[in-house]
């Protein structure tokens, strides 16, 4: 259910609107089932609808390579936008060589892994390959300018979208608006430089990096089917490659772009695309055997070698053939440019190129250099990549000069084109006529500390572009994964990167902020006691046994219990027992006389039903009454018919019979309440003259007067009835009524004993008499006397309250 | 659909509202001997239904209590008296009934007719006695919250109710000289004020009862139902 954050109102899950108020409810995060497409709400481990698991469960990994990171988010509680699998799984497939039909195939390809330059799993991996994936498609998006004379603006992004559109499409290569952003370019460039050389490509963990250098590797490498992407592409854009590229391979080094290739200056033989017709940087990034993914170099096929003497790596072409915009980046005087960013990044892309011939390196770009660990004379030097890593100290004695000579140190990000700051004061300027405007706007603030110049004074030129720090964070980095606890037990079991609870509750700070409330202390008792209840722990009350009973009672109360039971005691028994020491109570008259006066018309034989309908409880008042009636009835010989509808009522008939020595025919006793009445009336054959009930319950009379003028159905016979005390006004009605419906009525001790004085006999009840009177006076004492000082204490704690 | 016939409408009908209409119409149109006849009949069973739910009420009573005393749970003494007063209480009147000889038991005639008078005994001097027992300490309850009754409050009614009291137990008394007076207000407050209360209380079940059948009949009420 969704509650409206307006009226607080309920609503089904899934609305968009609230039902009462119309306000727009939020829109929940909520799971995905990958097989049915149910939504599942965030918790759930099974889908509601279909049963199929939502959170993957993951066994423990045997080995750390094993370890996978889950495909839904292993935070708990955490949903993000979810892609069924089939879309996924899509997605994840490496697509056929030579389907380029997305722009991001021939990443994915490497992403994927044909060639695994994988070191371990990456913190930001996916997100990495969409990054790319846009930065890429952006690339490939945009309508391109010519190669070579493109827009003043963006030469060397066209000279990237050229030799990336070469590689995959056989278009002419479109001039690509170069991104805003080249940190994505120069990550993957720079990690070309810094990875080992034994790896496949430049092996970086980036699989950015990884994928593009094996693009252009793996076409070296592998005498693959001429569908391959990367060769086929290059000899396509070979084919209609006009560029900077064929232009760069009879040029001299000048307007090359790839510094950092080592040119074949001085090893002529590297060039030659035989058995050792690889370069030897080439060579020398060809990965160790067994690695797994990665062909070792093999004897490049005479397409291949085409492709290699025509790729845009082999930094051949001619001065003339340069494109424009890449000769107005070359420097005339031979004097660095300062590297725009941009270019910086061009160049770090550029390392991977073919290398040039020695005397292919463009001054400018020889003059990007490192100052140390000149590798090889004539090897033109990369500039050093503002932001490429560190090459490990391991691989740096087998990674070639050129890459050496790219290794990354810590420096401060170049600056974007778009965040040009004030040019270093301290660069030399650059004549206005040999750069660009744009160019020459692109000064660093600060220059590096390392810069790739052979001379000095051409490095102060370069101006440095500083990477941003936030561009700087978004570069891929290999991070381990933090270890993460496996659940062993509950719903969660399998899943790794649960969070405990007790890190989101820890994470609940109260608020600092102070309440400003005036609150009385009587306030603030009862939120005390209220947190107290709400704190404490719901537990059943436990009995308190008796003698804690008796300590709450305070000892006048005790007091006061006492003195009531003892007069009361007293009073009773001493009447009872010593009934001379009080004189004698005159017994009452006997008025109305109906209930004797009924009795006394019977006849001898006639039959007379007697009901006992009281029990125990009630035996020591209903005692005396039924036997001054049953007495009078014994005088009139008539035939008793006992019957109850109480189970105890035979054995308080069979009491008071046997003291009675009377003989009587037992109906027995009837179950049902009213049914038994019901059928006792239908048994007593024959139909009884008279009826006498003996009862202490108001509805037991009324059910017997109203069954028995049923069963009469107009000849009802009398009903005399035998009440206690606490019955008088339940018997009013029926005496009341015209006709009335019980002939008679004996009710309570006093009756009974005016009942015996009209017998003339003195019986129980006459003897009780005493003790009655004398236990009402009691009462009326107690309760007189203790009224008025509980009246006065009372009013005086009111008071008080 | 069929479920609910089942466990809902054919109980209804052949259970409740046919007997129903039988005893009802029976008692309206008594002259009806074969409607009488089969009111009659129905009222037997319903006695006979009553005996056995006594008998299970029973059964009931010993499973409870002694599964009380298996587990040894709080108050399992008590369970265990009452189970042995039930059993010594039952067990001679139903050997006295179905008689010795049936268990080929030869049993001596004093042996028999203290079988006979054990229950009688048990009841004349154990349950009549602690039951009037119970009926005193009402009786002292009363007079307890009577008399503390002004200091939970002290208003009009409070006075009345204690006024009430102290004239109908001093009426109640018969006195010979002085305060015949009493012994007439206190007539008065029964015959008048008392018996008024009690005959709308009588008409009020009376119309509740008969509310009660209808609704019975109508299914507006189900006390059957486990619903």
């Amino acid at each position: 259910m969704i509650h409206c954050p307006k009226c607080r109102s309920a609503n089904r899950r899934g609305s968009r609107f609230c039902n009462e108020c119309g306000e727009p409810l939020p829109m929940q995060t909520a799971l995905r089932c990958p097989m049915c497409g149910a939504m599942n709400p965030v918790g759930n481990v099974y889908c509601d609808k279909c049963r199929a698991r939502l959170m993957p469960m993951v066994s423990d990994p045997e080995t750390p390579e094993e370890t996978q990171p889950p495909e839904v988010s292993s935070i708990k509680g955490l949903s993000l936008p979810t892609i069924p699998l089939d879309e996924r799984a899509q997605t994840e497939a490496s697509p056929e060589a030579g389907e380029f039909a997305d722009d991001d195939d021939w990443l994915s390809q490497f992403r994927d892994g044909d060639v695994d330059m994988d070191e371990g799993p990456l913190v930001e991996e996916d997100d990495e390959a969409e990054e790319v994936d846009d930065w890429l498609s952006q690339l490939r998006d945009t309508a391109p300018d010519d190669s070579a004379m493109g827009e003043a603006e963006h030469p060397v992004q066209e000279s990237e979208d050229d030799w990336l559109s070469q590689l995959r499409a056989p278009e002419p290569p479109e001039a690509i608006e170069r991104p805003d952003t080249f940190d994505t370019d120069d990550d993957w460039l720079s990690q070309l430089r810094d990875t080992a050389p034994d790896d496949s490509v430049i092996g970086e963990p980036e699989h950015i990096v990884e994928e593009s250098e094996d693009d252009w590797l793996s076409q070296l490498r592998a005498p693959g089917p001429p569908e391959a992407i990367e060769i086929s592409d290059i000899s396509d854009a070979d084919d209609t490659d006009d560029d900077w590229l064929s232009q760069l391979r009879g040029e001299t080094l000048e307007e090359t772009i790839s510094p950092a290739v080592p040119t074949s200056e001085t090893a002529p033989d590297e060039f030659e695309l035989e058995e050792d017709a690889i370069p030897d940087w080439l060579q020398e990034l060809t990965p160790e055997p067994g690695v797994p993914g990665v062909e070792a170099p093999e004897a490049a096929a005479p397409w291949e070698e085409a492709a290699l003497d025509e790729a845009a790596w082999e930094p051949e072409a001619e001065p003339g053939a340069v494109p424009d915009w890449l000769q107005e980046l070359a420097p005339e005087t031979g004097v660095p440019e300062p590297a725009a960013p941009w270019e910086e990044a061009a160049l770090d892309e550029a390392a991977w190129e073919p290398e040039a011939e020695p005397g292919g390196v463009p001054d400018w770009l020889q003059e990007l250099a490192p100052e140390t660990g000149v590798p090889e004379p004539g090897v033109p030097e990369a500039p050093h990549p503002p932001f490429a890593e560190k090459i490990e100290t391991d691989l740096f004695d087998e990674t070639p000069d050129w890459l050496q000579e790219l290794a990354l140190e810590e420096e401060e990000p170049p600056i974007l084109p778009s965040e040009v700051a004030a040019p270093v004061e301290t660069e030399p300027e650059i004549e206005a006529g040999a750069l660009p405007d744009w160019l020459t706007g692109l000064k660093a603030e600060v220059a590096p500390d390392e810069v790739l110049a052979a001379e000095p004074s051409a490095i102060e030129t370069l101006v440095h572009g500083e990477i941003p720090a936030w561009v700087k964070d978004m570069q891929p980095r290999r991070e381990e994964a933090p270890e993460e606890v496996l659940e062993t037990e509950g719903l969660l079991q399998g899943l790794r990167g649960v969070i405990a609870p007790s890190e989101v509750i820890e994470q609940l700070q109260p608020s600092k902020r102070p309440l400003h409330i005036k609150a009385d202390e009587a306030t603030l008792s009862r939120a005390q006691l209220l947190q107290d209840l709400v704190m404490s722990a719901i537990e059943p009350p436990k009995p308190q046994p008796y003698k804690a009973q008796l300590q709450d009672v305070s000892v006048g109360e005790r007091s006061l219990r006492w003195l009531i039971a003892l007069a009361l005691i007293v009073v009773t028994l001493g009447t009872l027992m010593f009934p001379a020491l009080l004189p004698a109570i005159p017994s009452p008259t006997l008025s109305p006389s109906a209930p004797y006066d009924t009795i006394q018309n019977l006849n001898a034989g006639e039959t007379v039903l007697l009901v006992f309908e009281y029990g125990p409880a009630e035996s020591d008042e209903m005692d005396a009454i039924a036997q001054a009636l049953v007495r009078h009835l014994l005088d009139r010989a008539v035939d008793l018919s006992i019957a109850t509808t109480r189970p105890e009522g035979v054995a308080v008939a069979a009491r008071l019979m046997k003291d009675m020595t009377a003989d009587y025919t037992l109906i027995g006793y009837r179950p049902g309440g009213v049914t038994g009445i019901a059928q006792i009336l239908r048994e007593a054959q024959p139909t009884p003259q008279l009826l006498v009930i003996l009862t202490a319950r108001p509805g037991v009379l009324r059910w017997w007067v109203e069954q028995t003028y049923l069963e009469g159905a107009g000849h009802p016979p009398p009903i005399v009835a035998g009440l206690s005390a606490a019955l008088e006004p339940f018997a009013g009605p029926y005496l009341a009524a015209s006709p009335a419906q019980l002939a008679g009525s004996l009710i309570g001790l006093s009756q009974a004993a005016a009942y015996e004085r009209h017998q003339g006999i003195e019986g129980d009840a006459t003897r009780r008499l005493n003790a009655l009177a004398v236990g009402h006076v009691m009462i009326v004492v107690l309760i007189l006397g203790g009224a008025i000082p509980y009246a006065i204490v009372g009013r005086r704690r009111r008071k008080e309250q | 659909m069929m479920g609910r016939l089942i466990r809902h409408w054919i109980p209804f009908l052949f259970f409740i509202l046919i007997p129903g209409l039988v005893v009802l119409f029976g008692y309206l149109m008594p002259g009806i001997a074969p409607l009488t006849e089969l009111r009659d009949m129905m009222v037997e069973w319903a006695v006979i239904i009553s005996a056995f739910a006594f008998l299970l009420g029973l059964l009931n009573v010993l499973q409870v209590h002694g599964r009380h005393i298996r587990r040894r749970r709080s108050g399992w003494f008590y369970s265990l008296i009452l189970v042995l007063a039930m059993l010594l209480t039952w067990i001679p009147p139903a050997f006295q009934s179905l008689g010795l000889d049936f268990l080929g038991i030869p049993v001596s005639s004093e042996a028999q007719a203290m079988l006979a008078t054990t229950s009688q005994w048990i009841f004349d001097y154990v349950i009549t006695p602690l039951g009037a027992s119970l009926a005193a300490l009402l009786a002292f309850t009363l007079v307890l919250a009577a008399l503390r009754i002004f200091r939970a409050r002290l208003n009009a009614w409070a006075v009345i109710f204690l006024v009430t009291v102290v004239v109908v137990l001093l009426g109640s008394i018969p006195f010979t000289t002085g305060l015949e007076w009493l012994t007439g207000i206190r007539s008065w407050i029964i015959d008048v004020l008392s018996t008024a209360g009690i005959r709308g209380l009588l008409l009020g079940v009376a119309l509740g009862v008969i509310v009660t059948a209808l609704r019975v009949f109508i299914v507006s009420e189900q006390p059957y139902s486990e619903s």
